[in-house]
């Protein structure tokens, strides 16, 4: 927990950030809209807006992306993209691979890479 | 007739009475290698089972011919044994047995689970790496957690980040997610992310991740010959009872007042002050009355109660613990801007004082100044500190502690390596001193009863020992572990020693200024992560707790009574 209005008191870069108004413009957009807003519950829950949106490509890929791209595998989709969300790895999208969410159980996966996949425009 | 049948009645009673302590008596045993011998130094800890009242676990030492008891109050529950070096073989044992147990370990050079996240940072060999990484990183979670090692293993593992480039690329990613996450707390409490998603190297991940990938290097899957480099302080009669609060919560400190029996943690995610009762285990939230979420975070005994230190703007509280009622002051806003209270004004026994006009001063993070109110009126004011020569940007101030004659505070500053005091009679800042390296982070500091100020830094790994009186620094001592994060001194009036609270190490260190050395007391537990000591006044006690308070970091939160089994708690 953290407070308001003053930085981490670690860090001196932190400070030179936050003095930058630019900076905080910019991060104050990626707030605001996709980021968070159209994420579900169970997407907010497990902390994937930290790396992903839906629409915007941020650390990872778009959700939308990832929707598109699996879309002419059906179902079978599912349980490949539940796996790579429990144990992470890198290849489809560039060589920064994703990091393992051991705290996401197979169901909890399983519903996530539905709700992903299901973001495919019709 | 009748007094000699007493007689002979007399050894049979007192037989069963040994025969009815030792049923009710307390689990005991021995902690051997695979050849028989006796391991001393052993952790042993009793994880209470889920029905019985008590501390969650409790842990005591294993003495030199590796024999163990537990308190025969201890609950009924589970045995497993931590050495370093060493791995348990069996599965973990249940306590009430007939018979002493005997937890059974071998040798493993692997210390991977039982050295510390510090272990792992012996290779960074320019003390201004290791200062930057851990300033950076272990305010809120030790480096390198499980985690982090784990990610690294991927990295080895994943055929695009074998490159060197490749592998900072992907550390990059994860400087990048950390800022959005620090961002992300920053803005709980409704106002704006303060630094957005640039929190960390200025909006440029790329010089923290060179050092993450430089620093963690291989798998972090081993460490080898790791030493808690201090004699162990522990002895068969030290116990380390300790108390889980159920999550979701933030516990930052944890205090006792003038009842050893109930210890009170902080939850500063919230308004919530837990008081847990230390015999039975049970929990009770108390709330603070404040308007908004107040975020306590400051415990300090007072003779009137416990005052808290709320971080977030604008108030100070006090609970009475008997009537637990409350008593709040609102704070005005210093030069315009929130009050950002951190550290209240303590005196050696740690007890909250004032100045000698019943003032009491405190350090104020948003403003970086030295503030001031005063309980009988409710006002409140503030003294910005002046800038440090060649020392910019992390200004803010951190710790304050008041000297014995209460005429001077003294504060840290964190970000810029500095501390100084302020004359609450002159009303003028008087001391400005700067240690060598601007990252080597004063924290949490304690003065003792002759003036002699202990500051913890915490980049650095050292302690320092400034004399307040003669305005000299006495030495900058070496923690026996440069990469344990050393986050708060506490000044034991009793003992007459420095405690020190480590974030990234799992112990707690004990300087002695007699013969300057340092023993170390081992914590039970991964991720013990550290922000304070405070000393129960009545049986010299240690109290605790383990502070991972940023939501999703991983480990424990608990609250700690140790009870070190020397002469002082007698």
């Amino acid at each position: 927990m953290k407070y308001r209005s003053t930085r981490p008191p670690q860090s001196r870069n932190a400070v030179l950030a936050g003095l930058s108004i630019a900076l905080a413009l910019q991060s104050a957009a990626a707030w605001s809209d996709d980021s968070r807003s159209k994420l579900s519950d169970l997407a907010l829950k497990k902390h994937c807006d930290e790396c992903h949106a839906v629409e915007a490509t941020r650390i990872g890929p778009p959700f939308v992306a990832v929707a598109i791209r699996h879309r002419a595998e059906g179902p079978a989709a599912v349980e490949p993209l539940a796996q790579k969300i429990i144990h992470g790895g890198a290849g489809n999208w560039g060589d920064v691979p994703m990091i393992p969410n051991e705290r996401v159980s197979l169901e909890e996966a399983r519903a996530l890479a539905r709700w992903v996949l299901g973001l495919a425009p019709k | 007739m009748g007094r000699s049948s007493a007689l002979v009645r007399l050894p049979w009673m007192l037989c069963a009475l040994c025969w009815a302590l030792d049923a009710s008596a307390a689990t005991t045993g021995r902690v051997a290698d695979l050849n028989g011998h006796g391991l001393p130094g052993a952790l042993v800890t009793l994880t209470k089972s889920p029905q019985e009242r008590g501390p969650t676990a409790l842990t005591v030492f294993s003495d030199e011919q590796g024999a163990f008891a537990f308190p025969a109050t201890a609950p009924a529950g589970t045995l497993s044994a931590h050495l370093l070096g060493y791995k348990q073989v069996a599965s973990p044992a249940s306590s009430g047995a007939s018979e002493p147990l005997t937890l059974l370990m071998r040798p493993d050079a692997n210390q991977a689970g039982t050295a510390p996240a510090s272990a792992y940072l012996r290779g960074i060999t320019r003390d201004a790496d290791r200062e930057t990484l851990i300033g950076t990183c272990v305010g809120c979670h030790q480096i390198p957690a499980p985690e982090v090692r784990d990610y690294a293993k991927l990295l080895d593992d994943t055929p695009q980040t074998q490159t060197p480039v490749a592998r900072q690329k992907a550390w990059e990613a994860v400087v990048q997610q950390m800022n959005y996450i620090s961002a992300k707390e920053f803005s709980r409490a409704g106002g704006p992310a303060s630094a957005g998603e640039s929190v960390y190297s200025g909006g440029e991940p790329g010089p923290m991740a060179r050092l993450l990938a430089d620093s963690l290097r291989g798998s972090l899957q081993e460490v080898r010959g790791y030493t808690y480099g201090a004699p162990l302080l522990a002895n068969s009669r030290t116990v380390i009872r300790e108390y889980e609060v159920p999550e979701p919560n933030a516990i930052r400190e944890a205090i006792t007042l003038d009842d050893p029996g109930a210890v009170f943690a902080a939850d500063v995610s919230s308004n919530r002050i837990f008081r847990i009762d230390t015999s039975s285990g049970a929990i009770r939230a108390l709330t603070i009355p404040g308007p908004d979420l107040l975020g306590p975070h400051t415990l300090v005994r007072g003779r009137d109660g416990l005052w808290i230190g709320p971080f977030f703007p604008g108030h100070v509280a006090r609970l009475d613990p008997k009537s637990e009622s409350w008593k709040l002051w609102p704070l005005g806003p210093a030069n315009g801007h929130p009050v950002g209270l951190h550290d209240l004004s303590f005196d050696a026994n740690h007890e909250l004082t004032t100045d000698r006009r019943g003032r009491v001063w405190f350090s104020d993070i948003g403003n970086n100044a030295v503030g001031w109110f005063d309980p009988r009126t409710g006002k409140n004011g503030s003294y910005p500190i002046p800038p440090v020569p060649g020392r910019k940007g992390g200004e803010q101030v951190y710790g304050l502690s008041m000297s014995p004659d209460r005429t001077h505070v003294w504060y840290c500053q964190v970000g810029i390596g500095s501390f100084g005091s302020f004359n609450t009679e002159t009303l003028k800042f008087e001391t400005q001193v700067s240690f060598p390296s601007p990252t080597s982070g004063p924290r949490r500091m304690s003065m003792s009863d002759d003036g002699v100020l202990y500051l913890a830094l915490y980049g650095a790994g050292q302690l320092a020992a400034y004399d307040t009186r003669a305005l000299k620094m006495i030495a900058v001592y070496d923690l026996p572990d440069r990469a344990s994060a050393p986050y708060a001194t506490t000044w034991d009036p009793k003992r007459r020693v420095v405690w020190i609270a480590t974030s990234n190490a799992n112990v707690i260190y004990r300087f002695d200024p007699k013969d300057k050395s340092f023993g170390v007391l081992p914590l039970p537990r991964e991720r013990a992560f550290l922000r304070s000591i405070n000393i129960d006044e009545h049986t010299g006690a240690l109290v605790t707790s383990y502070a991972n308070i940023v939501e999703h970091v991983r480990g424990p939160r608990m609250a700690l009574v140790i009870d070190l089994g020397d002469k002082a708690a007698q």
